[in-house]
């Protein structure tokens, strides 16, 4: 591969002669940049956290990311800081001095991740009071104790005026076309279909976080790579009387920030999707995509009526995108644009994820529920479940038996018989078929509690 | 307020360096990357390095016939076989690849060929008791004597202790040193243990 170019911790460098799938964590210690380590190279511990400088506007935010999950030519034209930078002449900063003071190290490993973590946390653009713990949720510690890394982040206000503060102030670096032996980023739908056609092989990849992880554990390479992340088009946020329209490769952080008056249910997904550094990265285009059944965007959708647009130009129900064990819709060379939300939204929506841990996991099972009542008469009605079937799953037959129901417990017993005879889930380590047909039924007793 | 320990300051500015910060130190430097059994219990029948070393930037794939001295690694019921006959958990290294880089050591390692027999294999508690298959024999602390005891209590308790992993990843760099002899650089706690298990499998003196 040839040559690169980036800025790292205010400086400059070119990078050349790396293998595309490269990570950047391996880059930067190759080059002697330490700090950021590997823990488990699939984005689960935090410990190789970096800071990518991210558009907030006209102006910029610190975003902390996995360095194990972005293959180094996916840096080009970045600005990246790594534990290193952030200690000026010797003088530590708030996040490295509260969590030394606050005793929130002891093996050390995860420290500097945690740093940066906090770090982005507190330079978070329109944060208010003390700084948010639940931001390093990206982080594992394994024997100091998560007490005194909490500590250290309530203990942190307002950052100082300093040249940190001030790089918010400039907008973020734009990105521009890169095209490599190996690796291309496009800024248009038109190259970017222009590309796959010279490249039918190649692999798209968006934020990264499910890609890198196959190569980083599997060791599966591709012969090449088309980045989808300098595509404005791709990034887009629109709300409108009549729908919402999320870009396929907004990163779901921007997607919580700007869509500022979201139903409830889509904080109750995207929270639990995965960590803040995850979410920093991971994009919708990206999870509907990689077509997993366990997905957890997708079953939210499902349930809002969800329309994905393609780069040809058509516009599928979402209904109808799955197609298979990780099939799709999608012809070769098309690759998803936009999704589509209609409005209005049903007034009662619910998400639920049912895993092994709260956060951080890969759910057993996830349902969305979306109702709407009239003169008490159940008028219209979606469930849609991950985690029961090959493919994200609308309970289509179950909807059926609950329209123009009253809303009540015998309602949902009837619903719950026909989720018997319809739901055929898979048996594998995260839950066996009877637990999982007996989840996908009581959550619909759940909420009715609720 | 305590004082910070004396590691936070290398700690938070990532200056503290662990096995794999040091790589950097030593030129041409082989890397070593194990290849797993697919099976947690299984009989190893075979195993072909030829493939493996036929690949770019393989140097040796170390099998049972490099140990020196004792194929064994346990700490103290000598219960760790280097290089299994027996594959006793998933993923049980059988053999190692070095090779002039770590991503070399690590695709050749998909490419030696080992055949194995599946054995039954117990992963319950209750399995292991149905078939009085333990770790070791019995523990037992006694003090008086229960029958005589004015109450008793029956009952079973099941705790969901294990053993944490660490988050430094398990990495060792060794070479010669200017006096003939071996040095370890590890990720371990146990400094003097690592040194005796290394000696009693190079069959080396341990000072």
């Amino acid at each position: 591969m040839v040559d690169l170019s980036f800025e790292l911790n205010g400086h400059p460098v070119a990078a050349s002669g790396f293998d595309p799938q490269t990570t950047l964590l391996d880059y930067l210690r190759m080059v002697g940049l330490t700090g950021a380590k590997e823990g488990c190279a699939e984005g689960e511990c935090g410990a190789c956290t970096v800071l990518l400088v991210a558009p907030d506007g006209e102006r910029s935010a610190y975003r902390a990311v996995n360095s194990c999950l972005l293959f180094l030519p996916m840096a080009a034209g970045h600005e990246i800081y790594t534990v290193e930078a952030l200690a000026l002449n010797g003088q530590l900063c708030e996040a490295q001095a509260a969590l030394a003071a606050a005793g929130g190290s002891q093996c050390g490993y995860c420290t500097p991740g945690f740093v940066m973590s906090l770090f982005a946390e507190q330079y978070r653009p329109g944060r208010e009071g003390a700084c948010d713990p639940h931001q390093m949720g990206g982080n594992l510690c394994r024997c100091t104790g998560y007490r005194p890394i909490a500590d250290a982040a309530l203990s942190l206000g307002k950052p100082l005026a300093g040249p940190f503060l001030d790089r918010l102030t400039q907008p973020a670096p734009a990105l521009v076309a890169i095209q490599r032996e190996g690796f291309s980023r496009p800024v248009s739908i038109a190259e970017c279909s222009a590309l796959l056609q010279e490249h039918p092989e190649a692999k798209l990849i968006a934020g990264g976080t499910d890609v890198a992880v196959e190569s980083n554990l599997r060791q599966r390479r591709w012969p090449h790579l088309i980045s989808l992340e300098a595509m404005a088009e791709l990034r887009v946020f629109a709300e409108t009387e009549t729908q919402v329209t999320i870009g396929a490769a907004l990163p779901l952080t921007d997607i919580l920030l700007r869509w500022t008056h979201a139903p409830a249910a889509l904080a109750e997904c995207l929270l639990p999707f995965a960590s803040p550094t995850i979410r920093n990265r991971a994009t919708l285009g990206g999870n509907l995509g990689t077509g997993s059944p366990i997905g957890d965007s997708a079953p939210w959708l499902l349930a809002m009526d969800a329309v994905v647009v393609t780069s040809g130009q058509r516009r599928i129900p979402l209904a109808e995108f799955f197609t298979g064990y990780r099939q799709t819709a999608l012809a070769a060379g098309e690759f998803l644009t936009a999704i589509e939300i209609p409005k209005p939204f049903a007034p009662i929506l619910r998400f639920y994820k049912v895993s092994k841990r709260r956060m951080d996991d890969i759910s057993t099972l996830s349902a969305a529920f979306a109702l709407r009542m009239v003169d008490d008469r159940i008028a219209h009605v979606r469930l849609a479940y991950g985690g029961v079937a090959d493919r994200p799953w609308r309970a289509i037959e179950a909807e059926q038996a609950l329209l123009g129901q009253e809303w009540n417990l015998a309602s949902i017993a009837r619903a719950q018989a026909v989720l018997e005879r319809t739901l055929q889930p898979l048996s594998d380590h995260r839950g066996s078929a009877r637990y999982r047909l007996a989840v996908a039924q009581s959550l619909l007793e759940k909420m009715w509690h609720e | 307020m305590s004082n910070v320990h004396e590691s936070a300051r290398g700690h938070v500015t990532g200056e503290a360096l662990y096995t794999d910060d040091l790589l950097g130190r030593f030129p041409r430097l082989l890397h070593a990357w194990p290849v797993c059994a697919p099976h947690a219990h299984a009989r190893l029948l075979s195993l072909d390095a030829r493939p493996a070393l036929a690949a770019p930037g393989i140097v040796h794939v170390l099998t049972g016939a490099d140990v020196p001295g004792e194929g064994n690694t346990g700490a103290n019921r000598h219960d760790e076989p280097m290089f299994p006959t027996e594959v006793m958990h998933h993923r049980q290294a059988v053999a190692w690849v070095l090779g002039e880089s770590l991503a070399a050591a690590q695709h050749a390692a998909t490419l030696v060929i080992a055949a194995y027999e599946p054995l039954p294999a117990i992963v319950t508690i209750d399995e292991a008791i149905a078939a009085g298959s333990f770790h070791a024999g019995p523990h037992r602390v006694s003090r008086g004597v229960i029958a005589e005891s004015d109450l008793m209590f029956e009952g079973e308790l099941r705790i969901g202790g294990q053993e944490h992993f660490y988050l430094e990843t398990q990495a060792a760099i060794a070479w010669m040193d200017e006096s003939g002899g071996v040095s370890l650089q590890c990720s371990t706690q146990h400094p003097a243990e690592a040194q005796e298990i290394a000696a009693r499998v190079l069959k080396l003196p341990r000072n």
